[in-house]
């Protein structure tokens, strides 16, 4: 086998359009299926050894394979357009294109092709780590474009002057002299970008369908069985993000309300149908909080809560929500973009103190077959005590004194769960508590109901704001009670203080603490940490949440003018053909001016003032005879022009003397025929 | 490369100017090429992407595209601006040669020019590149070009670098410092074969009888059928490509005179090239000729000079649109 020589002049254009793209599609390559990925990297090899053997690819190949590209992608995706189908099938056919002899334009197209998979990327991520890549990859593309003018020069003459004796060599583009024009060429366009970026309207989409994508997200789901939360809490994603513009509520109070679940199984808490749609009853009590959450997208409906929404919900942009009487928002849609939404709301509050209705009641008092012991429990209670708030906290008596362990690993429980957790294992998370407590409440004559969202969460006081991760996810219960309506409860507070006042990993058994990142809360990374989410925390929100809100917020903060269509497109122009304007002054080259030495131009200035007077010195005349007839022509000033005549001679063939050229200029200007 | 004929304003045509001429903004013209429309046409989709999608990254990057293109076009201009043209001295070819059109394009600034190429309705060209403060020598290739004089006309000079989106052009008429306009002379292609010339005349009758052993030589002329072989100078034959026969003082004051009426070809361009063969024969053999085509006679002559002139002669037969 040949080694391949990867400087010959027919592999440099191949390998200037290879590698910008590998650089474009290596991000791909996570998200696409093996198989396409692997045939590109086939079809680049196989294009640098037919290319260095020069042998070419029949027709009929190229088609099979452009044909057997179509057909995978149709089994894996179902479709050959859209974000997915449609850029599986686009980077197939770019590495099939590779096998063809390539034009510049063919070479161009397929760098177009680059540009626009390029931004596709963005639909998988937009990390900054990400666009900091992408950069990079523009680049490459950028240059490989240069490369590619520089080459169809080559290519094209000896294509076209096949009978002139040597076509004269070309020199390959230079790789330092590309790159660098490709990155002055990024440079002086990001201010015109940035411009665009700032001022062109933003649209609120989308024009047509959004994707489906079917990727799974770790996140609240809208059931709770034994052992959901703890396998949460390994996740340190981040869930979402809380501004407070009053003082925040402390910790222990931060109970981010989310999904409610009604309905118990004997084993999974759901909602297994819709909550009647009345109007939330609710009677604030004071502390009122302002705050704004920006919800990383979690492919579900519902969008969380704290306290009691003072007035009627934001409406979101192209949005539907409604706000259930359990105080359970949910969207329309799924939330598959990030969302950022701004709440006034009362922390204290009294959820239907004024009775509940008989089909409430009901539901929230239901309880399946099974967990005798259990309920023998409750009922025991139940006729020991009349009132109700007694025996919620008899139950939480009961958490706190007897031997419950807070523990990420719960033994696995039996058929009746919450017996077998209550009376054998004693060990147990979030759910676990939440689940028997709301079972003892049911069983002792009190509706009750289990709650999830998250608690707690994480102060960066860097940036002043709060970050709440997937293992912040808690569950607790919510019992109705007379005057006082729907009260939390959280009976995993009575067995573990720590998890409500300090977060999770105090909370847990000393052999239990979770491993990784999250665990540095104490840790010399934990500042590193704190700025590296500050910096993501305004990328998303000012670089990727750059949305017509906060576009007009942020332009009507510089001008309010600024902030209207109007305003848009007239600060557009203006900048742009600001901008425009100085990169044109900025691209006239400097030209090396003739030079002309001093004694000339003043010279030249005594002839132009003879001429105003009608003594024109001819083109071939010397210095000398033309002083001799002008002198004729004008004997009254016959001294001063040979004494010019003189001194400019001597200047310019003899020696140039610094006094002699100041003396030249004074006659000359002193010259006045 | 060659481009269908550059345009111009129709109100500013390009006139015969003399050079050099410098490249100003006032004659550069600049429009996307077709690759540049396709660009936009991505970007648009691009955009249209990015609002339904509402992806920040989207638009930045679609933004930073459409950028980089518009600072492109700036460099595409840039690499034309304040080149100095001027028209070189081309050399006179035969017929079936390369006939190359030759300008200087002379760089006075402190940048790099790339790929600057020439069109022209019957030509191509390479492009090159200029350095920093160069010179090149940008040559026009004629394809096909016939007898005659080929004034360069009009023809363009242009450049898509850095990107290709954008192609930068000027439209120009040169002339030399003369003032005449710009072109090259395309001398009639020789004829193959070799005839031999024919028979010199003017030689009295008294000259026969010492012809046979004048003592002075004074020359070689191409063979011709019935000189002796004696006379055949072997040596210079060997060197030339065809048989030299040696002449004696005794051939003097014989004239060899071409005419057109000599040639046995019917068609006049074939007769040129007879004609124009025998031309080179008799300047390579140092013998003196006249020519006498219809309409124009050149006297005897001997040397460089004489032998263009006929040249020319012979070119520029009944080509009345020819210069000089």
């Amino acid at each position: 086998m040949p080694r391949i020589d990867l400087n010959t002049p027919l592999l440099a254009p191949l390998l200037w359009l290879i590698l910008p793209l590998a650089l474009v599609l290596a991000p791909h390559a996570l998200d696409l299926p093996i198989w396409i990925s692997l045939s590109w990297l086939v079809f680049a090899m196989l294009s640098v050894f037919s290319t260095q053997r020069k042998k070419t690819w029949s027709g009929g190949m190229k088609m099979l394979l452009s044909l057997a590209g179509v057909a995978g992608v149709l089994l894996q995706y179902g479709t050959v357009i859209g974000p997915q189908g449609g850029v599986a099938l686009l980077v197939f056919l770019s590495g099939a294109k590779l096998l063809e002899i390539q034009t510049t334009r063919d070479r161009l197209g397929l760098l177009f092709v680059g540009c626009f998979l390029l931004v596709a990327y963005f639909l998988n991520s937009q990390s900054l780590l990400m666009a900091g890549y992408m950069v990079f990859a523009a680049g490459a593309l950028v240059a490989a474009m240069i490369a590619n003018v520089q080459i169809s020069a080559q290519t094209s003459a000896q294509k076209n002057t096949p009978s002139s004796p040597q076509p004269s060599p070309q020199p390959a583009p230079e790789l330092r002299a590309t790159l660098g024009m490709a990155g002055r060429l990024l440079v002086q366009a990001l201010p015109l970008a940035l411009l665009l970026f700032l001022l062109f309207p933003r649209l609120q989409g989308p024009l047509w369908g959004l994707p489906q994508q079917g990727t799974a997200q770790t996140g609240l789901s809208d059931r709770m069985s034994p052992g959901d939360f703890g396998q949460l809490t390994l996740s340190d994603e981040i869930a979402f993000r809380v501004e407070f513009s009053t003082p925040p509520p402390s910790p222990s109070a931060l109970y981010w309300r989310g999904p409610v679940l009604w309905d118990f199984d004997g084993r999974t808490w759901q909602t297994r149908f819709a909550v009647p749609t009345t109007p939330v009853r609710g009677e604030a009590s004071g502390q009122p909080i302002a705050y704004a959450i920006t919800l990383e997208p979690h492919r579900m409906r519902w969008l969380f809560l704290l306290g009691l929404p003072r007035e009627r919900l934001p409406s979101l942009p192209n949005m539907e929500t409604t706000l259930g009487p359990d105080l359970q928002w949910m969207s329309k849609n799924p939330i598959n973009q990030r969302l950022r939404y701004q709440i006034n709301a009362d922390l204290d509050y009294r959820l239907e103190p004024d009775g509940l209705s008989a089909a409430t009641r009901n539901r929230t008092l239901a309880l399946p077959e099974g967990n005798p012991q259990a309920r023998a429990l409750a009922e025991q209670w139940a006729n020991q005590r009349s009132d109700a708030q007694a025996i919620v906290n008899q139950a939480l008596a009961h958490f706190r004194k007897e031997a419950f362990f807070y523990s990420l690993k719960p033994p696995l429980l039996g058929e009746n769960s919450v017996d077998d957790f209550l009376f054998v294992s004693r060990r147990g998370f979030c759910e676990h508590y939440a689940s028997a407590f709301v079972v003892l409440m049911r069983a002792a004559g009190i509706p009750a109901r289990v709650v999830t969202g998250y608690q707690g969460g994480e102060l960066n006081p860097l940036g002043d704001y709060w970050i709440v991760r997937q293992r912040d996810a808690h569950a607790w219960a919510e019992v109705w009670l007379p005057n006082l309506g729907w009260t939390r409860v959280d009976p995993t507070a009575a067995v573990a203080p720590n998890r409500v006042e300090r977060g999770l990993n105090a909370a847990l058994p000393a052999g239990e603490r979770l491993a990784g990142l999250m665990n540095l809360n104490a840790n010399w990374l934990m500042p590193l940490r704190q700025r590296w989410d500050l910096i993501n925390n305004q990328w998303n929100q000012w670089v990727l949440g750059y949305n017509q809100d906060r576009q007009r917020e942020f332009l009507a903060r510089l001008n309010p003018f600024l902030s209207t269509w109007q305003g848009m497109a007239w600060g557009l122009a203006a900048a742009g053909g600001a901008l425009l304007l100085i990169a044109s002054l900025w691209a006239i080259p400097h030209l090396a001016r003739v030079k002309r030495d001093p004694a000339s131009l003043l010279y030249t200035r005594f002839c132009l003032k003879l001429q105003r007077h009608g003594i024109v010195r001819g083109d071939a005349e010397g210095a000398a005879d033309f002083a001799q007839r002008a002198a004729q022509l004008r004997p009254d000033m016959a001294k001063p022009i040979h004494l010019i005549t003189q001194l400019y001679l001597g200047l310019r063939y003899d020696r140039a003397e610094a006094d002699k050229l100041a003396q030249l200029k004074q006659r000359v200007n002193a010259f006045k025929p | 490369m060659k481009f269908p004929a550059l345009p111009y304003l129709p109100w500013r045509p390009p006139h015969l100017e003399s050079s050099p001429i410098q490249l100003n903004a006032r004659r550069l013209y600049i429009l996307p090429t077709r690759a540049g429309m396709v660009f936009a046409l991505l970007l648009l989709g691009l955009l249209v992407g990015a609002i339904n999608y509402g992806l920040s990254l989207a638009y930045l990057f679609t933004f930073w595209f459409a950028g980089v293109a518009v600072v492109a076009m700036l460099h595409t201009q840039r690499n034309l601006f304040g080149l100095r043209l001027s028209a070189k001295a081309s050399q006179p070819v035969f017929a079936g040669e390369s006939a190359r059109l030759l300008l200087e394009a002379d760089n006075p600034s402190a940048l790099k020019r790339f790929r600057i190429g020439l069109t022209h309705p019957s030509g191509v060209c390479e492009e090159s590149d200029i350095p920093v403060g160069g010179k090149t020598d940008l040559a026009l290739q004629l394809i096909n070009a016939e007898r005659g004089w080929h004034a360069l006309g009009r023809f363009g000079i242009y450049s898509c670098y850095p990107l290709g989106l954008f192609r930068c052009w000027s439209v120009l008429e040169l002339s030399d410092s003369n003032a005449t306009p710009f072109g090259v002379l395309i001398y009639p292609k020789p004829a193959a074969d070799a005839l031999p010339l024919p028979a010199s005349v003017g030689a009295d009758s008294n000259a026969a009888a010492s012809k046979t052993d004048g003592d002075d030589f004074t020359g070689l002329r191409v063979y011709q059928a019935g000189d002796t072989p004696r006379r055949i100078a072997w040596k210079a034959a060997a060197r030339s490509q065809h048989l030299l026969t040696k002449q004696f003082s005794g051939q003097q004051g014989a004239t060899l005179q071409l005419s057109w009426s000599q040639a046995p070809e019917k068609e006049t361009e074939a007769r040129l090239s007879r004609l124009t063969r025998w031309v080179l024969d008799a300047h390579a053999a140092s013998l003196p000729f006249s020519l006498t085509l219809p309409g124009r006679e050149i006297g005897k002559g001997i040397g460089e000079a004489h032998l263009r002139l006929c040249l020319e002669a012979l070119a520029r037969f009944g080509n009345p649109d020819a210069k000089n």
